[in-house]
């Protein structure tokens, strides 16, 4: 028996015979083995209802009815079906409804269809389940050129079949690209392509952001959009392994790897690409004290205000101009007294100022605050 | 496995199988002439419980005076103290005289009857077995175009009693019964076993099982037949549809199968129950935190989206959508909350993460803060401002119900229409086109201490109900 069998798709015809109030089954088995036809496999991932590594297959096979009831035995072998996903349904041919599907004694791997034709004849059906074992990984190759502003961005699927079961000339659809006719047998691994995109653009950004980051060194980030401008846009991008080379030359250089979050279209994806040595800033507080002290009867201080300075001292050391982001938290309440360049609320505990540096530029800034009605 | 047998023992020796083949195992030394055939057997299955009631109907050739009828249910899960003898035929001159134990028969009970006349009489044996079961599931398939649905229901039945059920009619019950059946077992098992007596909550209970497939106010096809039965004639032959009816008993709810179905041992088998076309539908979003929001199918079980004929049971739901080019693709694997005729199903399916929602805090305000005769902060308010930009990417407009939850004594201040839910909800509703991005703001004010009694506040009066004291967090305040 060929791999090609492990899924059996058996047909038995019933002369039934009624006997009182009982039905005694007088069976001829026919045992057909229609080959399997249209297969697609749609692996699951993003936005598709079941998991990762759980592809909805679906089939076609044709089979030829009995006129009446007609009962299809569908048996597996070593795949990880899930019983209870199977659809049978009639594509083309003559109807059918499906009257019961039964689930066999001691075997998790039969299904029986008892069906009603409504004519004798050939009839396509097309039968669909979830199957575990196709798992998927994404993988990206960005390559930029030597001033980073622009990158070509190669994804590949990478699927492995450890599903058990046997696929000839499937139509393997990873639900990002195009789908891909071509078999696929049990034990393999394939890639597909499922993005391919020259020129796109990217931005380099600095930001020194000691909490987020968890260093006191400037990050850097390629930012990238998925949007029509930047060359992208035409479908969301999913999760992957990114490995980020510089095209020097003609010559690339492995520049770091990052994981490339799920990027809907329209939204932009951050690329970690390491701290910037070239770059640093340093944060100082110059100024600390209480103000505006209230007290108790007893003379405790129960409620006061806290009037804080930092300094941030920023070298670039590079030959390149830099724009840097450096970012803040203070929590509570909290008002900015004076701030020596501009900067932005992004949100009620985060203050961000951008610093555009000359080649070789040092630049100091100090900002006045006051967190507001503070307990002791 | 076919194991119950019932015999007439005596001289003209009867056996009948509850199976339509002759039993397997004969019983012990008694001599086996015939194997009389089934006439009807009624199954009623609980969801809720393990428990299913079975009345087995067969024609028995009596003799006059006594006669013994041998009923033996090893390697079965029947309840023994279950197991009831009665003639159905509506014609009298039959009594059970005694029921004995056999010392040497485990799991077997001999009845004795006396029978005023020879002749066939339809005798129904009637015990409670444990080991079947059902449960509904559900089958969605969403249009290409995303608007409408085929909504199929499925009875999923599963016999794993140890005993063959050939075409039964089924009746399969939704809702809690109150058993004590686990009870009576260790009494009587403490006696040293099972007696035939009847204690009165079995009674009471036979009595409510007995009435469960017979809706008071049942569709009247349904109606018609199950009196016919319920008179101890013979049922019509069912016609090949699923489920003929559906109706209530008391609290619970009771579906009964329109044909007689074959559940051999071991088997399961899954029933088309319901199919409903077109079933327009609602997709909902909705978010109340987090990153992305949560995607609902809402419609109403009524007969405007071809639905409001029974109640539908709460059970595993797959959604799929047909593609353009025919296939089928999985959308969720989702739960049909139990929903009655008249109510909405609401149910949560994906959460969308092409539609990306960024929630943040742009300010916040500690102040306005009271002071005690002792100069201690005897109250303060809390102000809160969030921004909620909704982005969505899909290529559809999404209709989003935004909720957000807030406790203790606060006013809200919102420039986006907004209702509030509940005393501790506000709900915003809006629609956020294909492609584009929507923003809400608001302003949530929260009163702490003596704050709450302020007067001349832009506080939200009406709304603000005083909390106990023991909730304000205010730190060595003397509050009041």
């Amino acid at each position: 028996m060929t791999r090609e069998l492990r899924m059996l798709l058996r047909l038995v015809v019933i002369a039934a015979a009624i006997v009182g109030a009982t039905t005694a089954f007088a069976r001829v088995e026919l045992v057909v083995v229609p080959q399997r036809e249209n297969v697609r496999i749609k692996l699951g991932g993003p936005n598709t209802g079941v998991g990762e590594g759980v592809a909805t297959v679906q089939e076609e096979r044709v089979i030829t009815l009995d006129n009446g009831r007609n009962r299809l035995d569908l048996a597996w072998v070593g795949a990880a079906i899930d019983p209870a996903s199977l659809r049978l349904e009639a594509v083309e041919g003559a109807g059918l409804e499906v009257v019961a599907m039964s689930f066999p004694p001691g075997s998790a791997n039969t299904v029986r269809w008892d069906v009603e034709a409504a004519k004798a004849g050939q009839c396509r059906l097309r039968i669909s389940y979830t199957l575990r074992g196709l798992n998927w990984t994404r993988e990206y190759t960005l390559v930029a050129n030597e001033d980073e502003t622009r990158a070509s961005l190669v994804g590949m699927a990478k699927i492995f079949n450890q599903s058990g079961e046997d696929f000839t000339d499937a139509l393997i659809d990873p639900g990002f690209g195009e789908p891909v006719e071509r078999s696929f047998m049990n034990g393999e691994s394939i890639e597909l392509p499922i993005l391919s995109a020259a020129d796109v653009r990217i931005e380099k950004t600095f930001v020194y952001d000691p909490a987020k980051y968890d260093t006191d060194q400037v990050v850097m980030h390629y930012v990238i959009r998925n949007d029509a401008e930047s060359n992208l846009g035409k479908e969301p991008l999913p999760r992957g392994a990114a490995r980020i080379f510089i095209n020097k030359g003609g010559s690339r250089t492995f520049v770091g790897e990052d994981w490339l979050a799920y990027t809907p279209v329209g939204k932009q994806a951050r690329l970690y690409v390491g701290a910037a040595r070239d770059i640093t800033v340093e944060r100082t507080q110059q100024m600390r004290k209480q103000t505006n002290i209230r007290r108790d009867v007893m003379d405790r201080i129960v409620l006061y205000d806290l009037e804080e300075i930092y300094q941030f001292e920023v070298k670039n050391h590079r030959d390149k101009p830099a724009k840097v982001k450096i970012v803040d938290h203070v929590d509570g309440y909290w008002e900015m007294l004076e701030a020596q360049i501009q900067y932005k609320k992004t949100d009620a505990a985060t203050i961000e100022f951008v610093l555009a540096l000359q080649p070789q530029q040092e630049s100091k800034f100090i900002y006045h605050i006051v967190r507001r009605n503070l307990s002791p | 496995m076919r194991n119950l047998v019932i015999v007439l023992l005596g001289l003209a020796s009867l056996l009948f199988s509850l199976s339509p083949v002759p039993a397997q195992r004969a019983a012990g030394a008694v001599e086996l002439t015939t194997v009389s055939e089934r006439q009807e057997v009624e199954m009623v299955i609980y969801a809720a419980q393990d428990l299913t009631h079975i009345a087995d109907r067969r024609l028995m050739e009596l003799s006059k005076g006594i006669n013994r009828v041998q009923f033996d249910w090893a390697d079965t899960q029947i309840d023994p103290t279950s197991v009831r003898l009665r003639a159905v035929d509506g014609k009298g001159g039959l009594t059970v005289k005694n029921i004995l134990f056999p010392a040497d028969r485990p799991n077997a009970l001999v009845w004795l009857i006396d029978s005023a006349a020879a002749g066939k009489r339809l005798l129904e044996v009637s015990y409670f077995t444990k080991g079947l079961s059902w449960e509904p599931c559900y089958q969605a398939i969403i249009t290409p175009e995303g608007d409408r649905m085929s909504l199929k229901g499925f009875l999923r039945i599963t016999n794993r009693s140890g005993e063959d059920y050939p075409n039964a009619r089924i009746s399969l019950v939704v809702g809690d019964l109150h058993l004590i059946t686990d009870q009576i077992l260790q009494e009587q098992a403490a006696l040293g076993r099972p007696v035939g007596v009847l204690k009165a909550e079995m009674k009471e209970m036979e009595k409510a099982l007995a009435e469960a497939p017979r809706p008071g106010a049942p569709p009247p096809s349904a109606g018609a037949k199950r009196k016919a039965a319920g008179m101890g004639g013979m049922a019509e032959p069912a016609e090949a549809v699923a489920v003929a009816g559906a109706g209530g008993v008391s609290e619970h709810f009771v579906y009964e199968l329109g044909h007689r179905e074959t559940i051999e041992d071991g088997w399961s088998r899954q029933l088309l129950s319901f199919h409903a076309w077109p079933v327009t539908f609602e997709l909902v979003y909705k978010y109340s935190d987090g990153k992305h929001p949560t995607v609902y199918v809402k419609f109403k079980n009524d007969e405007e989206h071809k639905l409001g004929r029974a109640p539908l049971a709460e059970g595993p739901l797959s959604i799929f959508q047909r593609a353009e080019g025919g296939g089928l693709n999985a959308i969720a694997n989702a739960t049909m909350p139990h929903t009655a005729v008249g109510d909405e199903a609401e149910i949560p399916i994906q959460t969308d993460i092409n539609v990306v929602v960024e929630k943040k805090m742009t300010d916040y305000k500690k102040f306005r803060f009271e002071f005690d005769p002792d100069k201690r902060p005897s109250g303060y308010e809390e102000e809160r401002s969030f921004r909620i930009e909704i982005t969505n990417t899909n290529d559809r407009d999404i209709n989003l119900e935004v909720t957000q939850r807030f406790e203790g004594v606060w006013s809200i201040e919102s420039p986006q229409k907004h209702e509030k839910k509940s005393a501790n909800e506000v709900q915003w509703k809006l629609t956020v086109p294909a492609g584009q991005k929507s923003v809400i703001e608001y302003t949530v004010t929260t009163k702490f201490g003596t704050r709450i009694k302020a007067q001349g506040q832009p506080a939200d009066a009406a709304q603000a109900k005083p909390e106990p004291e023991a909730k304000i967090p205010v730190r060595g305040g003397e509050d009041k």
